[in-house]
């Protein structure tokens, strides 16, 4: 398949079932909002190692908040409900509480749910007042500011981590072009994210090491470094540089709009704009449930 | 099911105590069926289709009932669910340990409107008489959940002892207004009378109008911002009345009753 004379490479991403939450953080001012979900976000690459994988979702405005001021929700995932419980309470309690004119509402209601408020209130040393509305209940949290407000817990939803597309540029330049063009796409598309640094994921990793207690190392066959010496290498001659975008989504329609969106961005550049390919990763169709096979995403 | 209206007969001799009306208990019924419901009529079981006309009509689940020139206790009492509009006033006990469901009154109700109720609205289009959201007579604990939404004035010991849920009066609230309460909001948009928040634990006091001096036993603690008034006043939504009228962001905070521990407030909004 060729789009755009890009050519889409005919092979699949191969994803995985996560837990994932969305919290919705306001402040007082957009900028506020971005300070507090930029700090909660951030070490949130991936759960090799963050212990989740967390964006801002969408940018809300006042009138589709809780309290009426601006405001943005922030999808988190992790590989159980346990260790996604463990990483809200940490990342809201130090990251959000803390952040001027917060308050941290549910905005996801439907599933078993985990603590928000109703941990982190202690913090409130006695003086945490807890108010019952329209069936939710927020806990008031005095703090130096005021009070930080906080909805008590929150619904953990079955997501899908690790969808994924990898690009192969004619320069490094021209793909990074290409790679933040696809995340800009992406980020308007609800329900998905992008966890890694700008969106863009520059060190893809392939399971396993040929070091004892590594559990992930370099896609070496994606390295075009590697090119001459890699028997499996995917680059191709003329490709300088690889981008991968990784995608985790609410469902696998969010995760497969998201991905048909970032493709059709990089494609728009076409050839002369570096795009030579569109790839993607998978460990062969045995290690995850979800396939995503790049020729139906873009048909 | 359809709705059913009543309409009372010339010469019903009230009270009319109408526990047994529910509009959950009326699905599925026939007019003939409900008529044969028994109320109470002055002391006396009767059944509810010798004082009243009964028509079949209207909204599902809903029970209409015209109350001019009697007095009717116990409206909506113990209900969970369906919808109760009463086209007149009504008497003591309305929405009484109501679980859900909606009771709306066009006129004025009698005492304990909404007492120890659990869930559900209640809505009075006039005046409410005295223990709104209270607790029952000889009980503990006043309302521990749902909304009450009074247009008119309340009298005394609103919200007394309740636990949980929302009230909202438009005009003035009597005296011991948020007496005892252990938590919950209660907000007045008129005066309250003396003694508001005695003996108060916990909960809110959202008042309107600033009373003429802090009351005994509350100390103030100055003025803020308050992002859960924002909250309230979104999820109260359409009944909110004085409270969705106007921006609610700051206001001045008293602390009380110092007796009790201090963990109550009087939010007066600025």
């Amino acid at each position: 398949m060729e789009i755009n004379g890009v050519t889409i490479v005919d092979t699949f991403a191969e994803a995985f079932p996560m837990k994932f939450t969305r919290l919705v953080v306001t402040a007082d001012t957009p900028e506020w909002v971005a300070a507090a979900t930029t700090s909660m976000t951030g070490f949130a690459t991936s759960v090799i190692a963050c212990g989740c994988e967390a964006a801002v979702d969408e940018i809300l405005p006042p009138e589709r908040t809780p309290d009426g001021r601006p405001g943005a929700s922030v999808l988190i995932f992790a590989v159980s409900r346990d260790e996604l419980a463990k990483q809200v309470q940490r990342r809201v309690g130090q990251c959000v509480m803390t952040s001027p004119g917060s308050a941290c509402y549910a905005g996801h209601q439907e599933g078993k749910r985990i603590p928000l408020g109703d941990g982190l209130r202690y913090f409130g040393d006695g003086w945490q007042i807890a108010k019952r509305l329209g069936g939710r209940r927020y806990w008031r949290v005095p703090v130096m500011d005021g009070e930080f407000v906080c909805e008590g817990s929150v619904a953990v939803g079955e997501g899908i981590g690790g969808g994924n597309f990898i690009l192969l540029g004619r320069s490094r330049p021209e793909c990074l072009r290409a790679a933040a063009a696809a995340a800009a796409a992406i980020r308007d598309e609800p329900g998905a994210i992008l966890p890694f640094p700008g969106g863009v994921v520059r060190s893809g990793s392939k399971v396993g090491s040929k070091y004892k207690g590594l559990i992930a190392s370099t896609n070496t066959r994606f390295c075009p470094t590697l090119r001459a010496v890699e028997p499996e290498t995917r680059v191709p001659d003329g490709v300088e540089a690889v981008l991968e975008l990784v995608i985790d989504g609410i469902d696998e329609e969010a995760v497969r709009r998201a991905t048909r969106a970032g493709i059709a961005a990089a494609a728009a550049l076409g050839p002369a704009g570096g795009v030579i390919a569109v790839d993607a990763g998978n460990y062969g169709g045995k290690l995850g449930k979800y396939h995503f096979r790049l020729h139906e995403v873009m048909a | 099911m359809t709705g059913f209206t009543l309409q009372p007969r010339a010469g019903v001799a009230g009270p009319v105590e109408l526990l047994a009306l529910a509009p959950g208990r009326l699905r599925g019924l026939g007019a003939d069926a409900v008529r044969r419901i028994v109320v109470t009529v002055g002391g006396l079981p009767v059944p509810l289709g010798d004082a009243f006309d009964v028509a079949e009509g209207g909204d599902e689940d809903t029970l209409v009932l015209r109350t001019e020139g009697f007095r009717a206790d116990g409206i909506g009492q113990g209900m969970a669910e369906g919808r109760i509009v009463v086209q007149g006033d009504a008497g003591d006990r309305l929405g009484a340990r109501l679980r859900g469901g909606q009771v709306t009154v066009e006129g004025r109700a009698g005492s304990h409107a909404g007492a120890a109720m659990a869930g559900g609205i209640v809505e009075i289009l006039g005046d409410a008489g005295d223990f709104l959201g209270a607790a029952m007579p000889a009980e503990p604990r006043g309302m521990t959940g749902g909304l009450i939404s009074v247009r008119g004035s309340a009298g005394a010991r609103a919200g007394e002892r309740m636990r949980r849920g929302t009230i909202i009066v438009d005009g003035a609230a009597g005296e011991f207004c948020g007496a005892f309460m252990v938590a919950g909001t209660v907000a007045a948009g008129g005066a309250c009378g003396a003694h508001a928040g005695y003996g108060m634990r916990r909960g809110t006091l959202l008042l309107g109008r600033a009373p003429a001096a802090a009351p005994e036993g509350f100390v103030d603690a100055g003025s803020h911002d308050w992002v859960f008034l924002s909250l309230l006043q979104r999820h109260v939504g359409e009944p909110s009345g004085w409270l969705g009228s106007r921006p609610l962001a700051r206001a001045r905070r008293l602390i009380g009753d110092m007796a009790e521990g201090g963990r109550g407030e009087i939010l007066i909004p600025e």
